[in-house]
């Protein structure tokens, strides 16, 4: 249990490492923005989801728990090709198209934080104890993507104005 | 120096020798007013372009990576299933 805990977190302080690099480039508009922290989400994810499968190659988790936590992780993936998607229209766009994308990326934010919620819980019932820390970097992440798909609502309504 | 900055260049050139020829000044800084704002409009394209580019690198980026995640769990998935991997697709010769 401790060593999931620990492991996962260390996941984490590693992943943390890569997101100390340089803040976006200030050209980017708010749909480059969204990808690039978008991008660094996924790394932390990558991180964690590679912790799993060695946790499950040493023993640490069953076959079923590891094969479980990986399925919970692998809509995060399916949703953020879907994301990059509405970002690629909302890029290309200048109609009424991206207000669609628009609401299809913020409701595919909604999805990837339930996700994210459900693999925290899956981590939560292996461990059997308060695993709070876990992937609190990706969901920093996640603020910052929400944060700069708002800014993406005032362009996007009057590019289709 | 680009190539717009080279033909400013030459458009400053040629504005001072009109000037030089004896072209009336403020005709001449007409035209360079005129040029002076198709100057500013292409670099405004340009920078425009530019950061389009960059735009639709970050979003080409993040779908690659988010395609790479779920190829991998995938992969994790099948060692931890214990699935075989799928059979390349290797063209059978005919006998």
């Amino acid at each position: 249990m401790l060593r999931l805990t620990t492991a996962l977190v260390l996941a984490c302080a590693v992943s943390a490492s890569s997101a100390c690099g340089p803040p976006p480039a200030p050209t980017l508009e708010p749909e480059g923005r969204v990808a690039h922290y978008g991008s660094q989400f996924i790394d932390h994810l990558a991180v964690v989801q590679e912790a799993v499968g060695d946790l499950g190659r040493a023993g640490a988790l069953s076959q079923e728990d590891t094969l479980r936590l990986l399925q919970l992780l692998r809509p995060v993936g399916d949703a953020s090709v879907r994301l990059a998607d509405a970002l690629g229209i909302i890029d290309t766009a200048r109609s009424v198209d991206r207000i669609t994308a628009l609401a299809d990326a913020r409701a595919t934010i909604e999805t990837i934080k339930l996700d994210v919620a459900a693999f925290l819980d899956g981590v939560g019932t292996i461990s059997a104890g308060s695993v709070t820390v876990a992937l609190d970097l990706a969901l920093h992440v996640l603020g910052s993507i929400e944060a700069a798909l708002a800014q993406l609502e005032p362009a996007a309504l009057q590019e289709a104005a | 120096m680009n190539i717009i900055d080279q033909i400013i260049r030459w458009v400053d050139t040629g504005l001072t020798l009109a000037v030089s020829a004896g072209l009336i000044p403020e005709k001449v800084a007409a035209i360079a007013d005129t040029i002076a704002r198709a100057y500013t409009q292409m670099r405004a394209g340009v920078a425009a372009a530019d950061r389009s580019t960059l735009d639709a690198q970050a979003i080409s980026v993040f779908r690659a990576k988010g395609l790479a995640f779920v190829l991998r769990n995938d992969e994790l998935q099948r060692e931890f299933s214990g699935d075989e991997p799928p059979a390349p697709d290797v063209p059978v010769e005919p006998v």
